[in-house]
This record gives C-alpha cells, sequence and structure tokens, in this order.
C-alpha cells in the first residue's frame, strides 16, 4: 500500500515538473525575439539618423527650464529649490491631506489634495491676507458670512507667498510643528525662513513642478 | 554612445554600422516619445530595465529616481518605445481617504488629530499596474530578512512565474498582445511609486536601449 503511494506521488511529481518544463519551453518560445532581416547599412540613414538625434535632444532641452525652478515631493513632504541639476534647498514641507468634506446643506464637495502636474509662479504676494473659502467656514460648522471682507483673516499665512493658479499657494504656517505631515487643504506649507528664501529667488514664471 | 562616436566608428568599420543603426533607430524612438510627453504638462515614467530604474519625469527633467532591485518580464513580441498611458492601479487593500466632519469650532488643531490623513507610508506596497496595450506591471516589495519570509518570498516568486508563463501561452492562442512585468521593490520606493502614479500617466519602457 505505501509502495503504491510511493509511486503515485512519484509519477505525480515527474508529471507536474514535467508540465511545468513544457509550459516554461513553450512560454519561452513564444517571448524570444525573432529579428527582422537586417538592412543593408547605408551611411546617408546614419547622417539622417544622427541628425535626427540631435535635433530631437535639441527640442527637448528647450522645454526643460532654464533658471531656478521648484520641485515638490508631496509623498515625502519635500520641496526643493533647484537650478540645473544643483539643489539650492530642501525644505520640509505640509501637502495636502487628501481628506474629503462634504457640504451638508447641499451637493458640494471638496478633496484636499496638492494638484499634480507642472505649474508656474504666477503671483507674488508679501504679507498674504487670507480671504477664507465656503470649505473653511463648513468644516469648522461656522456660517459662511455674507460680506466678503468677514472672510479675511491675517497673519496665518506667513510673510510670502507664491499663488501656482487655481486658488493654490505656496505659503508661510503657523504650524511648524506639523511640517513634513500631509494636513493641508491643498496648499503647500513652508518654514519662515526656507519661504523666504524660495520667494526671493523665484520669480513669475518660475516653474514647479509637483509629484 | 554619442552619435558624434557612433559615425566615427561607422567611418572606421562598415561591420558595426548595422549595430549603430539599430541603437540609434530606437534611441530616437526613444526621444520623440519623451518630446510628445514632455510637451504636455504632466509628469510620465521611463522604465529602465537595464539601468533598473524607473524615472519619473516632467519636461525633460528627472523630478524622482526609483531603484528597481529585479526585473523580470513575460511578452511575446518585443516592445514598441511609444508612451502608453496607465489605465488602473490594482491592489488588495485600498487605504480610504478621510472625510472630515463638519463641526463645532476647533481651538486649536493638535497633532494627534492628523495622524489618521493619507500619507505615502498607507500606501500599498503590492500591486499591479495596469496599461493599455495589454501591458501589465506587478510590484512587489523586496520580502523581510528571515528565513520565513524569504520562503514565502521565493514560494510567490515561483507561483508568479508559472501563472504569468500560462497566461502569455493563453494569450498567445488567442492572438492578443500581452506583456508582464514583475519588478521587487524596496518597500518605500513601492509605496513612493503607487504615490506618485495616478491614473492617465504615460510610461515608456525602454527596451534594448538605457536611458
Amino acid at each position: 500500500m505505501i509502495g503504491m503511494i510511493k509511486r503515485i506521488v512519484s509519477i505525480l511529481s515527474i508529471g507536474i515538473i514535467s508540465s511545468l518544463l513544457v509550459l516554461e519551453g513553450f512560454a519561452y518560445y513564444i517571448s524570444i525575439d525573432r529579428p527582422l532581416a537586417p538592412a543593408s547599412p547605408q551611411r546617408s540613414d546614419l547622417n539622417r539618423l544622427i541628425t535626427e538625434n540631435r535635433t530631437l535632444k535639441e527640442k527637448i532641452s528647450r522645454l526643460s527650464p532654464k533658471g531656478v525652478y521648484i520641485v515638490v515631493n508631496t509623498g515625502r513632504n519635500l520641496l526643493y529649490l533647484k537650478k540645473g541639476d544643483k539643489t539650492i534647498l530642501e525644505a520640509v514641507i505640509s501637502s495636502g491631506s487628501g481628506s474629503i468634506l462634504k457640504d451638508p446643506n447641499g451637493e458640494r464637495e471638496w478633496v484636499f489634495d496638492t494638484p499634480r502636474g507642472e505649474f508656474e509662479v504666477q503671483r507674488k504676494i508679501r504679507g498674504p491676507t487670507w480671504i477664507k473659502p465656503d470649505w473653511a467656514f463648513i468644516e469648522e460648522g461656522e456660517e459662511i458670512p455674507a460680506n466678503w471682507r468677514d472672510r479675511a483673516e491675517e497673519g496665518v499665512l506667513g510673510d510670502y507667498a507664491l499663488a501656482f493658479g487655481n486658488g493654490f499657494f505656496v505659503h508661510g504656517t503657523l504650524y511648524t510643528r506639523l511640517l513634513g505631515r500631509n494636513i493641508t487643504h491643498g496648499c503647500i506649507r513652508v518654514g519662515d525662513k526656507d519661504l523666504e528664501t524660495i520667494y526671493k529667488l523665484s520669480k513669475v514664471g518660475t516653474r514647479i513642478f509637483i509629484f | 554612445m554619442p552619435p558624434d562616436l557612433v559615425y566615427s566608428r561607422a567611418i572606421a568599420d562598415d561591420e558595426g554600422v548595422d549595430n549603430d543603426l539599430k541603437i540609434l533607430r530606437k534611441e530616437n524612438l526613444l526621444l520623440g516619445a519623451e518630446l510628445r510627453l514632455a510637451q504636455k504638462g504632466a509628469s510620465y515614467l521611463l522604465l529602465d530595465p537595464i539601468m533598473k530604474k524607473i524615472y519619473l519625469k516632467n519636461k525633460g527633467i528627472i523630478i524622482r529616481e526609483f531603484d528597481i532591485e529585479r526585473i523580470r518580464y513575460w511578452r511575446e513580441k518585443g516592445l514598441s518605445i511609444e508612451p502608453i498611458p496607465l489605465l488602473k492601479k490594482k491592489t488588495f487593500f485600498y487605504q480610504k481617504r478621510k472625510e472630515i466632519r463638519p463641526q463645532e469650532p476647533k481651538k486649536e488643531i493638535d497633532v494627534a488629530d492628523v495622524t489618521d490623513f493619507l500619507g505615502v507610508e498607507d500606501m500599498p506596497y503590492r500591486y499591479t499596474l495596469l496599461f493599455e496595450k495589454g501591458i501589465t506591471i506587478s510590484v512587489t516589495a523586496k520580502p523581510n530578512k528571515g528565513l520565513i519570509y524569504q520562503l514565502i518570498g521565493t514560494i510567490d516568486s515561483i507561483s508568479k512565474h508559472i501563472h504569468h508563463s500560462t497566461i502569455l501561452i493563453w494569450n498567445h492562442l488567442w492572438k492578443k498582445n500581452f506583456t508582464i512585468g514583475d519588478l521587487v521593490m524596496n518597500k518605500e520606493d513601492a509605496q513612493a511609486l503607487f504615490w506618485a502614479l495616478q491614473e492617465g500617466t504615460f510610461i515608456v519602457i525602454l527596451e534594448g536601449v538605457s536611458a
């Protein structure tokens, strides 16, 4: 009985291993490169390809930022101020929390992500005033004021702000111990000293790459 | 190899021209693909299997590099070097976004209140990326040190090998384009890559040419 079981197990093992080897062999055969018949090399082809290569590289190079640019890593909450390959400043920041807020009175919904992609500095502001949007009142359970002057809050955005579109800013913060965390409503918060450097070295049109 | 050197070698040695033509053609395809992506405002990926790196780029500049510990792929025929969009990120466990409940006015934000916002450390390190043209890339974190983890990792690797080979053969029989890449990365890079990727991000896979 035991002998028979052993024989069955051996046959099954050999069968499984053989099947796997056949499977592997077939998969390998399907996936190997089958090169096309090589074309006769032509010197004119080579010259054309070299010219094309140079042209493409020049075109790509023209698209890359000249001068200072900013890279924001929202995963690690780091901001790099760069020029070419050189990093001028590395700053700890806070970026969007990814949370959702729903308006209990209506159908509005806000998702607090920092936007990703390429942007540019549109405005530079000294002593910015925060004009609180509707979500800021809803989040705190307060009435939305009718008068826009009641939305203004001084001193919460730090000494400088850089606007990069759609209501998003790089600005200062009172909550410096929360730098390094994903806790904002989408804006990028930076400590005072780093913000001053970024503000002074950037200009309108400075590119910002966020990922 | 810079095209000038290729040209000089071509004059000296005609036998190398065919190979140089091939390399230049592929490099030009890569540059053409990158130029098309760089002209948009969004970030894109270059997967370099030779250097074992993934480059996150925007406008031709590298904004983040991810290291690959190990890469394997199964495909029926060679990949063309062209931008391919990401359709979906798939994982078993999704960290949900926090929903903010409008509430009574808060006095001050405490660090303890912000621990449950989404961060890169909440991202999965074992997931699948589905791209157009039947391309699937599965990403797994390197197993932890320790005999049990290594054993689990080995079993996982073998079962993936069998699964992917079977799928390759199946798709070959049904004449469907199919490519699976299997990447092993360290946990932090795997999480950071998941964080950085959005559906719609384009990838260029540099098969046969290094960036």
